[in-house]
């Protein structure tokens, strides 16, 4: 019978109330057989077997679960109680809602800066390089622009590719914010320069228009293109409040964006840039990390290095080209481009260091080591060390 | 939540008593409530008065772990009563729980009549 019988309660309730009756009747029968009058009889046949509701009910409780039915009583008293003293009943609510909201909000940002992984086609696979150079910005100096010439042509056969991003404008803290004039309009944006083969290496796929073509920005100024986030596209497409003004005013944006009329810190005297809408990597979903990465614009690196600028400091994505995984390659992998490293730039006493979480990062601690100036500068004076 | 099965220790050695004597009892063939309760008195020479009323949900705790089946059939005064019969398992039970009272007596004994071992 097993776990069924709780199911089956009143059909078997109903049938242990047969069962007595029959013991009943029979007991009542063997009395009157034994001379007892019929009343006699029964009440005796009723003493010998005992209370039938009792038994019944005992039956009955072998097959309930007592917590399950005592259930439904206890939320009725906790509820009474709840409701005669209000003040306790505020005081409970709001402190398990104000618990609730908090774990709820602490969970979500552990989940957005660990656990959610960059929204790119092989996240697993992707690797900062870094430097610790000592200095003012200690860990956040990376490599030159000819540095990442240099490391590309040395270390290339170590990756899928290697791609350069650097801050520009907003949050490059040199240059203050920078300006998007679109439709007439000025607005600051925070600006991220890439080299051309950022997008493809990661894999990813413009909403609208198209990335970066390989030959741009090889040479100044030549390619004056930028490409918008998502979030910053419809943050200027004001959204109607009917879907159909709304898809009217994306298609003017569409097509405006698709021709020349955003302009860039009056970039290139005015020269108006070709924008391109990317993002919405993963349909349907917001941006996460990535938007943290290149918020607003990116614009090729290659083309504002060529042009003069080269002392902007560079973060490197490489992919590594032979791993699968690069949990248990990471490490042999580092090890190895570090000693390449270390013969190109000369940085002793060189320990890579993983971290474990987001894009897998590995920094090489040698804070002891001054920064070369002379040659071809081959490192970067960073912003403050250059002021 | 009222706690269930807490009897005192002498409660639980007659209940499970209980279930040994309906076992036996049944090992001679189907039999209705009536039936086994008069049986064990009978060949306890009375010695032993079964409660009839605990006898109900004693079967009932035999059926519902499997060591008897019962039916619906027709009493020798052409009653319908409810019928009990050893399953396999009952069987094995039987034995088990038989073996386990005898050891029980010889022990209860030793402690009783150390001298007469």
């Amino acid at each position: 019978m097993s776990w069924k019988k709780f199911f089956r309660r009143r059909r078997w309730d109903e049938e242990r109330a047969h069962e007595l009756d029959a013991h009943l009747e029979m007991e009542t029968a063997e009395n009157i057989a034994r001379g007892m009058s019929g009343e006699d009889a029964a009440a005796a046949a009723h003493r010998k077997l005992g209370n039938t509701t009792l038994l019944r009910e005992e039956i009955y409780r072998m097959n309930s679960l007592g917590l399950i039915e005592t259930l439904w009583q206890d939320l009725h008293y906790g509820a009474r109680t709840l409701r005669k003293s209000p003040g306790f009943t505020i005081v409970a609510v709001l402190t398990l809602a104000l618990g609730i909201g908090v774990n709820t909000a602490i969970f979500s940002m552990v989940d957005w800066l660990v656990f959610q992984q960059l929204p790119v086609q092989d996240p697993k696979a992707l690797t900062y390089l870094g430097f610790i150079r000592g200095g003012p910005l200690h860990n956040d100096v990376q490599f030159s622009f000819p540095e990442y010439r240099q490391i590309t042509e040395e270390c290339g056969k170590e990756f899928d590719g290697m791609a350069a991003v650097s801050f520009g404008g907003a949050s490059g803290g040199q240059s203050g914010p920078d300006g998007l004039t679109f439709q007439g309009k000025t607005r600051p944006v925070q600006t991220y320069f890439v080299t051309a083969n950022f997008f493809s290496l990661l894999g990813l796929q413009p909403a609208l228009g198209r990335f970066f073509a390989a030959r741009e920005g090889n040479a100044a100024g030549g390619d004056p293109v930028v490409i918008l986030s998502w979030e910053y596209w419809h943050s200027r497409c004001p959204r109607g409040s009917d879907g159909g003004a709304q898809e009217r005013v994306a298609g003017r944006l569409k097509a405006a964006a698709l021709g020349r009329v955003a302009c860039l810190n009056g970039y290139r005297r005015a020269v108006r840039l070709k924008a391109f809408v990317f993002e919405r990597l993963l349909r349907g979903r917001p941006q996460r990390r990535l938007v943290s990465i290149f918020r607003k614009i990116a614009i090729p690196a290659d083309d504002l290095f060529a042009n003069g600028n080269s002392h902007q400091p560079l973060r490197l994505a490489g992919v590594p080209g032979y791993f699968s995984t690069i949990c248990s390659h990471r490490r042999p992998l580092s090890n190895y481009l570090f000693r390449l490293l270390d013969q190109h730039f000369g940085l002793p006493s060189m320990t890579p260091w993983s971290s474990n979480s987001g894009p897998q990062s590995a920094w090489l601690p040698s804070p002891s080591v001054r920064p070369r100036r002379s040659g071809r500068a081959l490192l970067p004076p960073g912003p403050s060390r250059s002021a | 939540m009222p706690k269930r099965g807490a009897q005192p220790l002498q409660g639980e050695v007659l209940q499970g008593t209980l279930d040994l004597l309906v076992l036996q009892t049944l090992v001679m063939g189907p039999a209705h409530g009536h039936t086994i309760a008069y049986a064990i008195e009978r060949r306890s020479d009375d010695v032993l008065q079964v409660e009839h009323g605990s006898l109900y949900p004693a079967l009932h705790r035999l059926e519902d772990r499997g060591w008897i089946a019962s039916f619906w059939g027709t009493s020798e005064n052409n009653r319908k009563a409810r019928y009990y019969r050893l399953t396999p398992a009952g069987r094995k039970q039987l034995a088990a729980q038989t073996s386990r009272w005898d050891q029980l007596v010889r022990a209860v004994n030793r402690v009783l009549r150390p001298a007469s071992e």
